[in-house]
C-alpha cells in the first residue's frame, strides 16, 4: 500500500522544503519531518518569512510543531525558483520595522473607514482578521 | 538497556532511566497501534505469557540437567546430528516454543518428580512423542569429548533470548529474593527489570554477579535481534553445505511441532498461540526455515554455556559472510569451548581454553553489538562495501582494546569511542534506532548516541521482527498486517545515511498512518459513500483500456483501499442528526465551524416558530430525497450489472430485483398525494425522478406528467434556477409523441385544471409553462401531436379549451415586448428564460423534428377565438418554432 488512491497525502512531502501558511497569517518555511493523521506537522530548520511589499525577511525558528488545524495551505518550495525571484532579502530588523509600518498604515485606514461610515450612519464592523477567516 | 549497564556504568545518568523510558515509549507505541487497529497485537500478549511459562520450565530444566548427565540422550543427539532447529518463526516466538519443548521432559523430572506424572505439562505434551527423546539431549549439557563430529555447526544446544532473560531473571531473583517473579512480563519489562537489577547489584559483587548483569545479558538481547539477520547470511552458506542436515531437520520438525501443538493445552493459556506460531513454520521449514538454525544455535550456544562470550570461539556471522573459509575451523573450536564451558558452569564464566585471553570479553561484547548493526545493514542495504568498512572498523577496535582489563567494562565504553568512531556509531545508531528518534532527540547528541546503544537491541528486535518475521510469515500472522515493505526500508536506510535528520518517520510509522487514513476511507458501500471517486476511477479505467470493462460489480473496479487492514474496530465518522450524508460542517474555509454548531431542537413539544417548523420539514424532505437516492444508486448498480452479465439466471434475478426496487421507489414517491410534488420541487428530487422514469410504465409516466402539468405554476417557479425539469423532457417527449388521443386529452385537462386556484388568473398553468423550457416543449409537443391526431381531438371541449388557452397565453405574453416594438428576446437568444417575462425556448424534441405538422397550424383549429389573437399567437409560435428548429438543428436531440 504505497499510496491510497483518491486521497491526499503528505508522505510525498516528507523531507522536502515546504512553505506553510498559517491561519494567523504567518508564513513558515522548513523541512517537513513528520506528519500524523491530523496533518500536524513537524518542520525542521524552520524560518518564518515576513513579506512586506517586495521585501522579505527571515526569522530563524528552528523546529516548529504545527497543529494541523492551523494550516491554511502548504506547498513544496522550488529552491531554484526561489533564487530567481526578484524579491529582496532584508534583515530581520528592517523587515519587522516594515511590517510594523504596514500594520499601522492598515490600522489607520481602518479607523478612517470606520469614521466615514459612522458619519454616514452606517455601522462598521472591522474587517475580519486572518485568524477568523479560515 | 543492558548494554547501557555495560558501557555506561560510570555515567552519571542512571541507566534505568534509559531503560525505563525506552521501554515505555516502545510500549506506548505498540499500545497506540493496538488502540488504533484493534486486536492486532493481542496475540503477542498471549505468546509472551506462554513464552514466560515455557521459559520458567526451561529454567527448571537447566537445573535438573546439571545433575543428570544423560549420556544415552547424548548418543541420540549424536545420531541425529542435532536437529534442534525447530520452526523459526520470527525472532522470538518459535524458538521459545522449541525450547520449551526441549525443556519439557526435564521439567517433568525436576519439577514434578517424574517424567510421567499425570497432569504435568511434560506428560501431556512431550512424553508421548518419540521425537522428544531425540530432542532432549539438546537441553542437557553434553559432556566433554562426547560431542560428535557431526555437529560442527555449533548446534548442540539451543537457547533463546527468552530463556536467557528468564534465566537471568531467576538468577536475579535468587540473589535478590525480594524481587517477585511476575507471571506475564513483556520482554521489555524483563529487560527493564534486568537493567535495574544490574544496576542495583553493581559491578563488583564477585564474579558471578559481576558478570552476568552487565555481560551475560546483552548477548541474550543481541541474539534476539541478531537472529533474523543471521538467518539471511547463513542461508547462502548453509544451503549447499548442510542440505543433508536440513533434510533431517525437516523430517524432524513436523513431528516435533505437532507434538508440541497437540500437547500445548498443558502449557497454559498461551498454548494455542504457540501452536499457531510454530506450526505453520514447521510446515514451511524448507531450505529457508532450517537455515535459520545454525546461527540460531550458534547464539544459543553462547547462552547455554552460561551466557558468557567466547571472544573468538563463536564466529560471528559477518565473519562467516566475509571469510567463508574460516567457517569450519572456528566452529569446531567453538564446540570444544562449549563443552568445557558447560561443564564449568556459571562459576567459571570467563575461564575457557580459548587462545584469546578473557580480557577480550568486554570488547567482544562490544564487537558483538556492532555486529548486530552489521547485520542490519547487510540486510537492508546489501551493501558489501559498507559492510566491509564497518568490519574493518570493528577489527580496529578489537585490536585497540585487546589489552583492556575485563572487569572494567564501563571503562571500555569510554575507550570505545575514539573520535572517528562516534560518527560511525551515530550512523549506525540511526540505523537501528528509529524509536529513539521519537522522543529522545532532545537529549542532545551525546545522550542520543548513548541511547542509540541502549536501545538498539530492542529497536532492532522491533524492526527485525516486523521486517523479517512478517516478511517470511505474513500469511501466518493473520492478525498482523505488514504495512511497510522491504523496499521502503531500504530507501529509508539510504536516506537515513545521507542526512541524519531526514526520514524521521520510519516506513512503519508511515504505514501506520496510511492505515489510519485508509481505514477512514474504507467503506463497504463505496458506491454510495464515495460515488464521485468511484465513478471517476471507472471512467479512468475505461479510458485506459478503451473498452467497456466487464465487471460483475463495482467492487472489482475499486482500488483496494483499507481493506487489507480492516481488522479491528471500524472507524465511525462523527454523525450529526439531520446532517445529510457525511458530516460536512467543517469546510476548508471554516475548519472550526463545528464548534459553533447550534443545537437544533427536535422536540415537538418545544415551542418553535413556523419558520423553524418549515425548515425542519424541508430538511426532512431533503433527507428523504437523500434516502431515495441511495436506493436509486442501488438500482443503477443493478442495472450496470445486468448490462454486463450474459444471459443467465443471475441476470434475470437482478432484473426482477431491480424491477421490484424501482416499483418500491415509485410507490414511495406516491405514498402521499403531494409527496411527488414536494420531491419535484427539489433539484435533487427532480434528477431522482428523471432517473427513475426509465423504469416506469407509461401509466406512471403519464401520472407524473399530469402532476407536473397540474402544478406547473409552482414547479416552474421552483424550476427557475436549476432548470432540472428539463431532465424529465426526453421521457415526456417520447410519451407525448406516441400518446393516444385520450391521453392527450387528459394532459390538456391537466393544463386547464388549475389546481393552484389561489394563483391569479393570468398566471395559469399554461402561462407558467411558457416560461419554462420543459413547459414550452411540452406545449409544442402537445400541439404537434394534436395536429397529427386532430380528427379525434378537435371536437373535444377540453381540447378546444386547451387551444384557446394557449392562444390567449401566447398572445398575452407576446404582447408586452411586441407593444414596445422590439423583437421578443426569445428570437435572439435561446437562453432567454432568465427573464421571467420572456418565454422559454423549447427543448429539442425528436418527435417535433420528425413530424411534418407545425404547432402553429394546429392553433388554427381552435374555433371561436379572435382572429387577431390567433394571428398574434401564430406569429409567436412561428418564432418559437424558428428558434426551436435552429436549436434542434445545431444541437441534435441527444438528450433522449
Amino acid at each position: 500500500m504505497s499510496n491510497i488512491p483518491g486521497a491526499a497525502q503528505l508522505f510525498d512531502e516528507l523531507d522536502k522544503k515546504l512553505m506553510v501558511y498559517l491561519r494567523d497569517g504567518r508564513t513558515l518555511i522548513g523541512y517537513l519531518r513528520s506528519v500524523d493523521q491530523f496533518a500536524n506537522l513537524v518542520l525542521h530548520r524552520t524560518i518564518e518569512r515576513i513579506h512586506v511589499g517586495n521585501r522579505y525577511g527571515d526569522i530563524e525558528r528552528g523546529v516548529f510543531v504545527i497543529r494541523g488545524e492551523n494550516v491554511v495551505l502548504l506547498g513544496e518550495i522550488d529552491e531554484t525558483k526561489e533564487e530567481n525571484d526578484r524579491l529582496e532579502n532584508v534583515s530581520i530588523e528592517e523587515i519587522l520595522e516594515a511590517q510594523r509600518v504596514e500594520q499601522e498604515r492598515r490600522q489607520e485606514q481602518e479607523q478612517l473607514r470606520a469614521r466615514f461610515m459612522k458619519e454616514r450612519g452606517l455601522q462598521y464592523t472591522a474587517e475580519i482578521g486572518p485568524d477568523d477567516m479560515y | 538497556m543492558d548494554s547501557d549497564g555495560f558501557f555506561e556504568f560510570d555515567a552519571s545518568l542512571p541507566p534505568e532511566d534509559g531503560a525505563v523510558e525506552g521501554g515505555h515509549e516502545d510500549e506506548e507505541y505498540d499500545a497506540l497501534n493496538d488502540e488504533t487497529f484493534g486486536s492486532a497485537a493481542v496475540v503477542d500478549g498471549d505468546w509472551e505469557e506462554s513464552h514466560q511459562h515455557l521459559a520458567s520450565i526451561t529454567e527448571a530444566n537447566r537445573h535438573s540437567s546439571k545433575l543428570q548427565n544423560e549420556s544415552a540422550l547424548l548418543n541420540e543427539l549424536q545420531q541425529l546430528g542435532l536437529g534442534n532447529v525447530g520452526g523459526y518463526d520470527g525472532p522470538t516466538s518459535a524458538p521459545i516454543s522449541i525450547r520449551g519443548y526441549q525443556g519439557g521432559p526435564h521439567i517433568g523430572s525436576s519439577l514434578l518428580g517424574g517424567p510421567d506424572l499425570p497432569g504435568s505439562p511434560s506428560n501431556s505434551i512431550w512424553t508421548p512423542s518419540p521425537g522428544v527423546d531425540r530432542l532432549q539431549p539438546m537441553g542437557t549439557p553434553p559432556s566433554v569429548g562426547s560431542l560428535p563430529s557431526s555437529a560442527p555447526l555449533g548446534l548442540p544446544s539451543v537457547k533463546t533470548v527468552a530463556e536467557l532473560e528468564q534465566e537471568m531473571k531467576l538468577q536475579s531473583a535468587r540473589t535478590q529474593p525480594s524481587l517477585p517473579l511476575q507471571p506475564a512480563l513483556r520482554a521489555e519489562d524483563l529487560e527493564k527489570e534486568l537493567a535495574r537489577h544490574s544496576v542495583t547489584k553493581g559491578p563488583n559483587q564477585g564474579p558471578q554477579s559481576h558478570h552476568w548483569p552487565s555481560f551475560q545479558r546483552p548477548p541474550g538481547l543481541n541474539q534476539e535481534s541478531t537472529l533474523p539477520a543471521n538467518m539471511y547470511q547463513w542461508q547462502m552458506q548453509q544451503q549447499q553445505q548442510f542440505s543433508q542436515r536440513q533434510q533431517q531437520q525437516q523430517q524432524q520438525h513436523p513431528r516435533f511441532m505437532n507434538t508440541f501443538s497437540g500437547g500445548s493445552g498443558g502449557g497454559g493459556s498461551g498454548g494455542n498461540n504457540k501452536s499457531v506460531f510454530s506450526q505453520p513454520h514447521a510446515m514451511q521449514s524448507g531450505p529457508g526455515g532450517s537455515q535459520h538454525h545454525p546461527s540460531h544455535t550458534h547464539h544459543n550456544h553462547e547462552g547455554s554455556s552460561n551466557n558468557f562470550i567466547h571472544p573468538h570461539g563463536p564466529p560471528h556471522p559477518p565473519h562467516h559472510h566475509h571469510h567463508q573459509q574460516q567457517q569450519q575451523q572456528p566452529h569446531s573450536q567453538h564446540h570444544s569451548n562449549q563443552q568445557q564451558s558447560q561443564q564449568q558452569q556459571q562459576q567459571h564464566h570467563h575461564h575457557h581454553n580459548n587462545p584469546p585471553p578473557s580480557s577480550h570479553h568486554p570488547h567482544h561484547q562490544h564487537h558483538h553489538l556492532q555486529q548486530q548493526h552489521h547485520h542490519n545493514y547487510n540486510n537492508s542495504n546489501n551493501n558489501n562495501s559498507f559492510n566491509n568498512q564497518h568490519h574493518h572498523h570493528h577489527q580496529q577496535h578489537h585490536h585497540q582494546h585487546q589489552s583492556h582489563h575485563p572487569p572494567h567494562h564501563h571503562h571500555h565504553h569510554s575507550h570505545h569511542q575514539p573520535p572517528g568512531y562516534s560518527y560511525h556509531h551515530n550512523n549506525r545508531g540511526q540505523d537501528g534506532n528509529y524509536f529513539n528518534h521519537n522522543g529522545s532527540e532532545s537529549q542532545g547528541r551525546g545522550s542520543y548516541e548513548r541511547w542509540g546503544y541502549d536501545r538498539r537491541p530492542y529497536d532492532q528486535r522491533g524492526g527485525q521482527y516486523e521486517r523479517k518475521g512478517w516478511d517470511d510469515h505474513s500469511s501466518q500472522h493473520p492478525s498482523r498486517t505488514r504495512r511497510d515493505s522491504e523496499a521502503e526500508w531500504e530507501e529509508w536506510h539510504r536516506c537515513r545515511e545521507q542526512d541524519e535528520y531526514s526520514c524521521l518517520m520510519t516506513p512503519r510509522e508511515k504505514g501506520w498512518l496510511k492505515h489510519i487514513q485508509a481505514m477512514q476511507l474504507h467503506s463497504d458501500t463505496p458506491y454510495r459513500d464515495d460515488y464521485y471517486y468511484v465513478m471517476h476511477s471507472v471512467k479512468q479505467q475505461r479510458k485506459r483500456e478503451e473498452e467497456v470493462i466487464e465487471i460483475d460489480g463495482l467492487q472489482l473496479l475499486l482500488p483496494d483501499r483499507g481493506k487489507d487492514g480492516a481488522s479491528g474496530r471500524e472507524y465511525e465518522p462523527p454523525h450529526l442528526e439531520n446532517s445529510l450524508g457525511k458530516l460536512q460542517v467543517v469546510s476548508v474555509n471554516a475548519p472550526r465551524k463545528i464548534i459553533d454548531l447550534q443545537v437544533v431542537h427536535l422536540d415537538p413539544s418545544h415551542p418553535t416558530t413556523s419558520m423553524q417548523r418549515e425548515m425542519r420539514r424541508h430538511r426532512h424532505l431533503l433527507l428523504y430525497v437523500e434516502k431515495l437516492f441511495n436506493k436509486m444508486m442501488e438500482l443503477d448498480d443493478l442495472e450496470r450489472r445486468i448490462r454486463h452479465l450474459p444471459d443467465c439466471p443471475t441476470r434475470d434475478m437482478f432484473r426482477s430485483k431491480s424491477r421490484t426496487l424501482a416499483a418500491r421507489l415509485w410507490a414511495n414517491l406516491n405514498a402521499t398525494p403531494d409527496r411527488l410534488l414536494q420531491v419535484l420541487c427539489i433539484r435533487k428530487g427532480k434528477s431522482l425522478v428523471s432517473r427513475l422514469l426509465g423504469w416506469l410504465g407509461e401509466g406512471d409516466q403519464e401520472h407524473l406528467v399530469v402532476t407536473l402539468l397540474q402544478n406547473m405554476t409552482l414547479l416552474s417557479r421552483k424550476d427557475a434556477h436549476d432548470q432540472h425539469l428539463a431532465l424529465l423532457w426526453p421521457a415526456t417527449d417520447r410519451l407525448v409523441a406516441t400518446a393516444a388521443p385520450n391521453r392527450l386529452l387528459e394532459l390538456a385537462a391537466a393544463f386547464n385544471n388549475n389546481s393552484s386556484a389561489q394563483v391569479p388568473s393570468q398566471k395559469t398553468n399554461l402561462a407558467a409553462a411558457l416560461y419554462n423550457k420543459y413547459g414550452v416543449s411540452l406545449v409544442l409537443a402537445l400541439l404537434v401531436r394534436g395536429e397529427q391526431v386532430h380528427a379525434m381531438l378537435v371536437d373535444s371541449n377540453v381540447w378546444q379549451e386547451f387551444l384557446s388557452a394557449i392562444i390567449t397565453a401566447l398572445a398575452t405574453t407576446s404582447s408586452s415586448p411586441a407593444n414596445e416594438g422590439a423583437i421578443p428576446k426569445t428570437t435572439t437568444s435561446s437562453s432567454a428564460d432568465s427573464n421571467k417575462n420572456e418565454m422559454a425556448a423549447a427543448l429539442p424534441s425528436v418527435a417535433l423534428a420528425a413530424s411534418p405538422c407545425r404547432p402553429g397550424q394546429h392553433l388554427a383549429r381552435c374555433v371561436g377565438v379572435e382572429a387577431s389573437l390567433l394571428k398574434a399567437a401564430q406569429d409567436k409560435m412561428a418564432q418559437m418554432e424558428a428558434i426551436h428548429s435552429k436549436a434542434s438543428r445545431s444541437q441534435s436531440p441527444t438528450k433522449s
